[in-house]
């Protein structure tokens, strides 16, 4: 990831992240401010209601009272009281008392709890109404169950009682809990009053009334009134009328008791979230302009900044992955300064001058090293045949002064020699020059397989050769192989220095193992054998030329094996320990890649290696 | 004191006798105006009505203008009125009447057979009529007409005919002058009526007047006669208001309706029947102005109304209600206009309640019971109680010979009212209440004789 990407995700967490904290704060701060205005809204409507359902209260406890005072309620009670009383006389009298004093509900009730009369229900005269009796002490209004013709209802009562020659008359009255009751609530903004009558078992949506009338969805209260009803007590529960959440709206349910405690009605005031929600919404909306804002800005920022940061770095890396590419002369160019990053240019320049410069020093030692070894091996190679001619020489001399009968003799013997010795000393140099002159490949289609079999019969003589241990030369050649494009000439070069290698790491004799893969698209040649193995240190200087750790060795096989292999653009790898023996792999593409026959005269002359040589008996320290 | 002093005294003593004599002679001259609750759309007798109050209405307004061939008199007894006298045929299935002579429609026409016949026939279309020599009429059947001479009592067979200008026109004492459909009538007295011109000049009549303002114009004098509910009667008394009722015409029933879950409940119709308490419905609501009915006819009429058992049974209801376990809820429809079957409806639910019964009022149907107001039309059982019977519907079980005997009427009536889908409630009279310039009111109070008999009454001057 770059650092103008990084610097980029930076900021615009950053910026998300410090509107979403200023958004949550408002938001929660709006949340907690709305909560508190709806409870204060509530406990008012509710302190309201308590002072207008107490208010409604006494007027009903006045009105009861002014018609238990009137003279014609004292007539129908001295009249009734009389035998034999005509009741019917006054069935409708309470109708006409209940409208002149504006009460929805007025029983005239006889000492026995029978109706005289009834305005809710006319038709109920007769009938008995314990309850008047009984509530007839309760000093103020309370609520309770009126029975109707169509449906009960509830109301606000109050019972006073008519005494008349020692019996009590009683005249029950009331104001009924409806919508009317429910309109006359004050109600702040956002809020509304629902009444539940709780005048069957179980919820009956049309016992739900709301000032405006039936309230939509009633079954949603259900549960919070199940609640209460089980109390009954004061509950408070939030509903969604909608999957929006601006439908949300928080209950306050306040149970509302008869005389005998029991549950009658529940007033459900109700308190919308709409205006929080909408105003979370508007905050939600603000923020994410600010913060697309915020990231758009901190795009442009973090362009500028990684232009003016990364700009630098980049630079830098580039000239890191130039020297890692073996462009040492690379110099990063930046402007001058005192920055960090101006230094690390600096210091970076100044380690790829003295990378350069110890590279250069290093190939110098290396090159110098290289002539000391190849002047020690052209001494150590060119002494054994230069003992030999001085011996020969010697021995001329002392024949010719000595035995001068016998000098034809040693002469024909010493020239022999010498010439033998003299054509060993061409062996040597034409093996350097060999080295020094080799060819870029000439690829055409080649059998590997093929070209394996032909070069281990060239071998199979010397595998069986007598005063010799025998060495076991066995094949594993994958048939479905197909050819591969390379030089013919060059691979046997290489692959016979291998099995030459392999020949002298087993002088005791042992198996040698040659196996062709195919791999992917590319054909693989193991060659293994059951020698004495390398050690680490041999494995590492392996493939560099004029190093062998025999005593015959010029260096150069391996060196030849390696760079054939790399001029046909494969890779050759070694495994082998010390008593286990070593294995040799080669990989070869289908196809060598364009121009590989300039890389090892290149390479070759590079190194400045002389050239000459045979490799074959010179490799293989195993 | 001197002598012409003594003189003038008397003369002054004998003066408010003199006057008073005068003003209890009956004199011609004077509209009387009438306001009733019902009302009336058409006077033709061939409009189907479905209200008996309108029934009724129709049949005092026909009796203004028209005539039956036949009447029932002040006994019960069919009397001559248009026919002079009528004969029999063989097996009751024929009837000549003969008509009276030079009686004139109120449009100058002459009463003729032909006449009779056309007015008739579209009451009857399955009778035969055969008008001859002008006077006489013959009407026939296939089937016999025991029923004959009842059925052209009733005030629906008064004889009209359609004048030039379409307007109905009778026999009757008064004429139509103006008729707005279900709100005013005015008649006036006709001067050639064959039984002579009436006292009054005109009759002007409201219909459907609510019941306050109708006391309340009597009160000020802006109407002469009003209809009263029973729940006024009290009223117009204290308010020394003369009052008048008739006999039981009508007839207050619960009748369920075959094929509703509630009504095919026979434990449900038992127990609703002995759970209302009609005493109540008669003392209270009716303002004792009627009477308990625990049968389809009226007591006064039969004789044998207190075999029937008025008295409810709210224990035995409650017993049939537990047995029932859980009866369905009954819905009881009434004429939500008419106050009088509203307030009864209201006093049957709290009744049905009290026994454990869910009967809800309701102003229309689908109703699984209904609360019907009966007429009684005609002033002999039989023919009354087929007229009720056709009426709700149970002609088809009603068994009565030509003549009845009063147990055969008793055994038809008790098989009427088995299994209780019908419960007879309360009988209600016709009330009026009367101005004080109303004179000779002589209403005879019986349903289907001679109804207001206006052409008696007249109206006392004016004091000054």
């Amino acid at each position: 990831v770059s650092l103008r990407l990084k610097l980029l995700l930076v900021s615009t967490l950053l910026v998300l992240a410090s509107v979403a904290a200023v958004a949550w704060v408002v938001t929660e701060l709006a949340r907690r401010a709305f909560e508190r205005a709806s409870e204060q809204h509530t406990a008012a409507l509710v302190e309201q209601f308590q002072r207008d359902f107490s208010g409604r209260g006494d007027e009903v406890v006045r009105r009861v009272a002014a018609i238990a005072d009137q003279e014609s309620i004292l007539r129908m009670a001295i009249d009734v009281s009389r035998a034999p009383a005509d009741r019917a006389l006054y069935v409708n009298e309470a109708r006409a008392l209940a409208a002149a004093h504006q009460l929805d509900f007025l029983d005239l009730v006889a000492p026995d709890g029978a109706i005289i009369s009834s305005a809710g229900w006319p038709a109920r005269f007769g009938y008995k109404e314990d309850w008047i009796v009984g509530d007839a002490n309760q000093s103020g209004a309370f609520l309770a169950r009126w029975e109707l013709p169509e449906s009960p209802a509830i109301a606000l009562t109050s019972v006073a009682a008519v005494r008349v020659g020692g019996r009590s008359f009683y005249v029950a009255g009331g104001l009924a809990l409806d919508r009317r009751f429910l309109a006359s609530l004050v109600l702040p903004a956002g809020m509304r009053a629902l009444l539940y009558l709780r005048l069957a078992p179980g919820f009956v949506p049309t016992d739900l009334l709301s000032a405006s009338g039936f309230v939509d969805q009633p079954e949603k209260l259900a549960p919070l009134i199940a609640r209460v009803e089980q109390g009954p007590r004061e509950l408070r529960a939030e509903l969604a009328w909608s999957s929006d959440p601006a439908s949300r709206e928080t209950f306050y349910a306040l149970p509302l008791t008869g005389a005998d405690h029991d549950l009658l009605a529940i007033l459900l005031v109700g308190s919308s979230d709409r205006d929080r929600v909408l105003l979370e919404r508007y905050i939600r909306l603000v923020s994410t302009l600010v913060a697309a804002g915020g990231i758009l800005l901190g795009i442009l920022l973090s362009w500028w900044a990684a232009s003016w940061v990364s700009r630098p770095v980049e630079k830098l890396v580039a000239g890191a992955r130039a020297v890692a590419a073996g462009k040492w002369e690379t110099r990063v160019e930046l402007d001058s300064g005192r920055g960090e990053l101006s230094q690390l240019a600096r210091a970076f320049n100044q380690m790829t001058a003295q990378l350069v410069e110890q590279r250069d020093r290093l190939v110098q030692a290396e090159r110098v090293a290289a002539w000391r070894e190849l002047a020690r091996r052209l001494a150590h190679e060119l002494k054994n045949p230069l003992f030999p001619l001085q011996i020969t020489v010697e021995n001329l001399e002392r024949a010719r002064d000595s035995s001068p009968e016998q000098f034809d003799e040693v002469f024909r013997e010493s020239t022999r020699t010498l010439l033998a010795e003299l054509e060993n000393l061409k062996t040597i140099l034409s093996r350097f020059g060999d080295f020094a002159r080799m060819p870029a490949p000439v690829v055409e289609p080649v059998d590997v397989n093929e070209l394996v079999r032909d070069a281990l019969k060239l071998f199979e003589a010397q595998f069986r050769a007598p005063g010799r241990p025998a060495i076991d030369a066995r094949l594993d050649l994958d048939e479905t192989l197909a050819p591969i494009q390379a030089d013919p000439g060059l691979l046997r070069r290489a692959l016979e220095n291998l099995i030459l290698n392999a020949m002298d790491a087993m002088p005791a004799g042992g198996d040698l193992r040659v196996a062709t893969r195919r791999k992917d698209s590319s054909a693989e040649l193991v060659v293994s054998d059951t020698g004495q193995g390398l050690t680490p240190e041999e494995r590492d200087r392996l493939f560099t030329p004029y190093y062998t750790s025999k005593q015959h060795g010029t260096g150069l096989g391996l060196a030849i094996v390696q760079s054939v292999v790399s001029d046909h653009g494969g890779k050759i790898s070694v495994e082998s320990e010390p008593g286990r023996g070593t294995t040799f792999r080669i990989e070869l593409p289908a196809r060598p890649p364009a121009g590989p026959s300039s890389a090892s005269p290149g390479r070759a002359s590079e190194q400045g290696t002389p050239a000459g040589g045979e490799a074959g008996r010179s490799a293989g320290p195993s | 004191m001197k002598p012409t002093g003594l003189l003038f005294l008397a003369l002054l003593s004998l003066a408010p006798a003199a006057h008073l004599r005068a003003a209890e002679r009956p004199r011609y001259g004077g509209s009387v105006r009438i306001e009733l609750g019902s009302s009336l759309a058409s006077l033709d007798p061939a409009a189907p009505l479905a209200d008996p109050r309108a029934v009724a209405l129709r049949d005092h307004l026909l009796l203004l203008v028209a005539d039956r061939l036949v009447r029932y008199g002040p006994d019960g007894r069919v009397e001559p009125a248009l026919a002079l006298s009528w004969t029999a045929g063989p097996g009751g299935r024929t009837c000549v009447f003969t008509l009276r002579p030079d009686v004139r429609f109120q449009d100058g026409a002459p009463l003729t057979a032909v006449a009779v016949a056309d007015a008739l026939r579209v009451l009857h279309p399955g009778w035969r009529f055969r008008a001859a020599a002008g006077e006489s009429l013959e009407i026939g059947s296939d089937e016999p007409l025991p029923e004959l001479l009842s059925e052209l009592a009733a005030p629906v067979n008064s004889i009209l005919r359609r004048a030039s200008d379409g307007s109905l026109v009778g026999t009757g004492p008064f004429r139509l002058a103006e008729w707005q459909p279900g709100r005013l009538a005015r008649f006036l007295a006709d001067d050639d009526a064959w039984v002579g011109r009436p006292y009054l000049d005109g009759i002007e009549i409201l219909m459907g007047r609510a019941p306050r303002e109708r006391l309340l114009d009597l009160a000020l004098g802006q109407a002469d006669v009003v209809a009263l509910l029973p729940e006024q009667v009290r009223q117009a008394i204290q308010q020394s208001m003369r009052v008048w009722s008739s006999k039981a015409s009508e007839l207050f029933a619960l009748e369920f309706v075959h094929g509703r879950p509630a009504a095919e409940d026979a434990r449900l119709r038992e127990a609703l029947a002995l759970a209302v308490d009609r005493t109540a419905l008669r003392d209270v609501l009716l303002e004792k102005q009627g009477a308990s009915a625990a049968s389809l006819l009226p007591d006064w009429l039969t004789g044998y109304g207190f075999v029937f058992p008025v008295a409810g049974d709210q224990a035995r209801a409650r017993q049939l209600t537990a047995e029932d376990n859980h009866p369905p809820p009954l819905r009881l429809a009434f004429d939500s206009s008419d106050p009088v079957a509203a307030a009864i409806a209201g006093r049957i639910a709290v009744d049905g309640r009290a026994a454990g019964l869910v009967v809800t009022p309701a102003g229309a149907d689908p109703a699984d019971a209904r609360l019907v107001r009966l007429g009684i039309e005609l002033p002999e059982p039989r023919p009354a109680l087929l007229a009720l019977a056709r009426t709700l519907g149970i002609a088809d079980r009603l068994r009565l010979p030509a003549r009845a005997s009063p147990e055969e009427l008793l055994a038809a009536e008790r098989t009427l009212l088995a299994d209780d889908w019908v419960v007879p409630l309360v009988d209600l009279p016709e009330l009026y209440a009367l101005g004080p310039r109303v004179k000779d009111w002589m209403a005879s109070g019986v349903p289907g004789v001679d109804g207001w008999r206006l052409e008696d009454v007249w109206l006392a001057e004016e004091s000054k």
